[in-house]
Formats: structure tokens, sequence, C-alpha cells
């Protein structure tokens, strides 16, 4: 009892410690942009910020952009890391489709995925099409690499007793090979989610008439630079919490993997 | 002895269904990755002799090597290409610097740990695409806010790896250095800076390739030379085929870049473990 409130005191005091220099930073920029020593258009003082914030809030101009965007992500997600995800244990199963395929996507993956934006748009225009597919190629590779990964550090000991047990394919698909690759399938999730959400700014400051990227880009054209900050923290927030689901649900899954694997 | 292979395959073409289980088709390994980019190439320029896909879609990969060739041989290559290295250097240079000396400080510092380590994460999660507009403002289209987002974008991976990796050196050999009396600057550069290398070096390949990253976007948001400049003009005039050499030049460089890193590393490491062993 007394050990568990000592750990709490001085986590807390760990917690105060950090947040002193952001605290000092923003109390000294409030004073400075509210005492005019900074130009108040370029670095707009934290209230202003918040207040905007409450503003974009309350007349659902965030929300319905935030969804606009969202929907992007998780559209171009889905599509990339789906074909990543299936490309990956394909690749991971069969020797001849990595000998085959593995060298090309490898090759594929030295493209950075921003160079490829112009010619995305020349070759499917501004609309939907270009920006969910810029979304989608650079949610592939980190899926591909890490399920290929996970797929062949299977412990070859199981396989044969697996095949012992007269297993039939699908059952050593669902039973022996998604379980044991988890933990790296689970890394490209994240590694994926992430580079959607970046290659979603991009797609957005590219050409756009909706989502987060648009109203940054927007504001930076009429020099609303509190606009810009509201854009940007809502990105670090929601690129954050998407990464935190993914890392609880890895969690809650490799606990069970891990008490499955105690039992047997 | 490769080259005795592939005859032996072509020889065995007829019977190569009975004997590619056993042999799998009789063709040495790496050839096998070049199959397909081969026959892809191959219908990619099939389709544009036969004029099947538009030449301002998709050229034919003839027209893009000789784009390539032209580019190289009246000097547009070497100049884009120069400043863009310039850029990429200093912004890498700025920015891993920093993010070194910031890296050993939190690491060997439990204060300046706690005191810093919050706020250098909390700023992590920024995506820096987004910088970009608020650069812009703040700093003007011009070279200073490139190399700034390029130096930001390679500060982070370099900052946490040299943390980690300072992190990670052995306690007890700490306190041997101890019991030696090392003097502070000793202990730095022979105990805790040869421990970190791998980690520093592993920190260094992701910088680069962050910063090249970052280049391609911080040139296509305005620039007058470099290779993202290349693109965004090729694409402004709908000339396909310079785009395609820009991407490929921004690959091989990357690639190259990481490739020398590597090689540094691997000699470094070797001198590391031999001093270790």
């Amino acid at each position: 009892m007394q050990i568990t409130r000592n750990r709490l005191a001085f986590r807390t005091v760990h917690f105060l410690i950090g947040m002193t220099v952001p605290l000092a930073v923003l109390v000294i920029w409030q004073i400075a942009s509210s005492n005019g020593w900074v130009n108040a258009v370029l670095i707009p003082p934290p209230k202003d910020i918040v207040d905007e914030f409450g503003r974009m809030l309350s007349s659902g101009e965030l929300l319905t952009n935030l969804r606009i965007s969202a929907g992007r992500a998780l559209l171009g997600f889905l599509i990339g890391g789906g074909l990543g995800l299936a490309a990956g244990l394909w690749v991971g199963f069969s020797l001849k489709a990595e000998r085959l395929l593995d060298p090309s996507l490898q090759l594929l993956r030295t493209l950075p995925h921003l160079a490829v934006a112009p010619l995305f748009i020349l070759w499917f225009g501004f609309g939907e099409t270009s920006k969910i597919l810029l979304i989608a190629k650079g949610a592939f590779f980190p899926l591909y690499v890490n399920t290929f990964l996970g797929v062949r550090s299977v412990d070859r000991n199981l396989f044969d007793v697996a095949r012992v047990l007269q297993f039939t394919r699908w059952q050593t698909i669902t039973k022996l090979i998604l379980p044991a690759s988890l933990p790296s399938l689970f890394l490209g999730v994240r590694l994926s989610i992430a580079v959607s959400w970046l290659g979603l700014v991009v797609a957005e400051m590219m050409g756009s008439s909706s989502g987060i990227g648009y109203i940054i880009n927007d504001a930076r054209s009429f020099s609303l630079t509190s606009v810009i900050f509201v854009g940007i923290i809502v990105f670090a927030v929601v690129g954050k919490v998407t990464d935190s689901l993914v890392k609880l649900a890895e969690n809650r899954l490799l606990r069970w993997r891990d008490s499955l694997g105690g039992e047997g | 002895m490769s080259t005795n292979d592939m005859i032996l395959g072509s020889k065995a073409g007829g019977k190569k269904a009975a004997i590619g289980r056993e042999r799998r088709l009789g063709l040495p390994n790496w050839l096998y990755g070049w199959v397909l980019p081969v026959i892809v190439l191959a219908l990619w320029e099939a389709a544009s002799a036969l004029g099947l896909v538009s030449e301002s879609a998709l050229p034919a990969p003839s027209r893009i090597a000789e784009a390539f060739w032209h580019l190289c041989v009246n000097g547009d290559m070497g100049k884009h290409l120069g400043m863009s290295a310039i850029r990429a250097g200093g912004g890498f240079l700025l920015g891993g610097a920093t993010g070194l000396l910031l890296g050993v400080f939190t690491g060997l510092g439990k204060w300046a740990e706690r005191t810093l380590d919050p706020t250098i994460q909390m700023l992590r999660t920024i995506p820096l695409l987004a910088v970009i507009p608020l650069f812009i403002l703040w700093f003007g289209v011009g070279e200073f806010s490139k190399v700034l987002l390029i130096a930001l974008g390679s500060f982070f991976p370099l900052y946490f790896h040299t943390h980690l990796g300072v992190r990670s050196a052995d306690r007890k050999m700490y306190e041997v250095t101890r019991i030696l009396q090392y003097s502070k600057l000793h202990l730095l550069t022979k105990l805790i800076i040869p421990a970190a290398l791998p980690n520093i070096l592993l920190g260094i390949r992701l910088s680069v390739g962050a910063s090249w990253l970052l280049l391609a976007v911080a040139e296509m948001m305005g620039a007058s030379a470099g290779v993202g400049y290349m693109i965004q003009d090729a694409r402004v005039y709908a000339q396909t085929d310079i785009v395609f050499v820009g991407i490929i030049l921004f690959a091989l460089v990357g690639k190259l870049s990481d490739s020398v890193v590597r090689l540094v590393e691997r000699r470094c490491l070797r001198w590391n473990n031999t001093y270790k062993g």
C-alpha cells in the first residue's frame, strides 16, 4: 500500500517535472505575444489558438473536415494495408512467390512515396482516386514487409508439430502462423497507419477542397496562423490517438497469445 | 557457374515444368528476382509501341532512359542534383548534430531527461508535413525554411537512437571505468560513444532517409532548382518522362546514401567488435 502510494507520488512528480518546460514555454509565449514583442500574425498567442479551436468546433467546421480526412485515410489504409497483408502472407508462404515478387516489391519500396504524388496527379487528376491511391501506396509497404517477416519468423519446430498433429492447411494458418506472426503484424499496422496520416497530409495539401490538410493550406493563403496551429494540433492528436488504439489492441491480443503459449 | 546454370535452364526448356519442382526452374537465385521486372518492362514497352497507352500518361521505358541520358548530358541533372544534395546535406548536418548532442545530453543526465524528454516526445507527434505551411509563413519559401524543415525531420530519429544508445551502455563497464578513474571526457569517448555507436548509426540511417523524404516535399512546395523542382516543373508541362526520371533519381540517391551509411556501419561496428573481443 505504502509502496504503491509512493510510486504514484513519484510518477506525479516526474510528470510535473516533464511538464515544466512546455508550461514555461506557453506562459512566455502568451506574455510575449500579448505585450506585442512578437508579431501576432506570425505567432498567435496560445489563447487565440484555443479560442479558434473552440470556434471551429462549435461551427462544426472541424468535425466535418475531420470526418472527410478520416474517411480518406481509412479507405486508403484499408486498400493498401489489405493488399500489403495479402501480398505479405502469399510471399511468406511460398518460396516461389518470394523469389518472383519480393525483389520487385523491394525495388518499388525505395521509390520515395511523396515524389510519386505528381505522377498520381497526372494519371488520376486531383480527385479522390489519386489521394486514396497515394495513401494506399504508402500503407502497403510497412504492412507487407512486416507480415512477410512475421510469417517467416514462425518456429520451424512448431511447423513440424503441426504436421505431426495432421493440421489441415487452414488450421495451420489460423492456429499457428497467424498467432505467431501477430507481433510483427501489429508493428506493420502501426507503421502503416502512421504513413497513412502522413500521406493524407500531402494528398490534401496538393489540392483538395475539404479535409484538415485543406484547412491548413487554405489558412496559409489567408495568413490565419491560429487556424494552421489548430490543424497541426488536430493532426498530431488524431495520429497519436490512433497509434495508442492499435497499441491497446496489440497489448490485449498479445496477452491472449502469451497465456495460450503458457498453457501449451 | 551461374552462366552454366543459365544455359542448362534454357536447354531444359521443354522439361522445365517437370524439373521445376526439384530444381526451381534451374535458374540461379539472383536471376529469379529479375523475371518480373523484365516482363513488366517488356510489356510496358510493347504497349506504348503499339499505342495502347497514351504517351503523356505512361511514356515508354526507352523514352525515360532517353530523357535520363539527355538530362545527364546537358548538365541539368548535375545542377538539380547538386542543389538537392546541398540542401539535404545542410539540413541533415544541422538537425543530426543537434539531435546527437541533445541525445547524449539527455542520455547522460537524469535531470536533463526528465525536463527535456517529455517536451521532445510531445513535439514528435506533430506531423512534419503539416508544419510546412507554418514554416513558409515564418521564413518564406527561401532556402532557410527548406533546410530547417529537413533539419527538423532528421533531428528526431538521431535524437531517439542516441538517447537509447547512451542508456544501453553496460553498467558494469561504467563501474570499471570509475575504478580506473577515467575522467569525464575519457568516459565519454572510450565507453559511452563506442557503446552507443550501433544505435547512433541506425539513427543516422533513419535520419538520412527522413531528410531525402522531406527534401522531396520541400522542393515541391516552391523552389527554382533541385530534383523536386524538376519533377514539379515537368508535371506542370505534362512531361511525364522527366517526372519518371526524377522519381528514379530520388530512389537511386536514397538507396545509395543508405548503402554508404550501412558500409560505414559495418566498418565501425567491426572495429567495435574486435575492440570488445
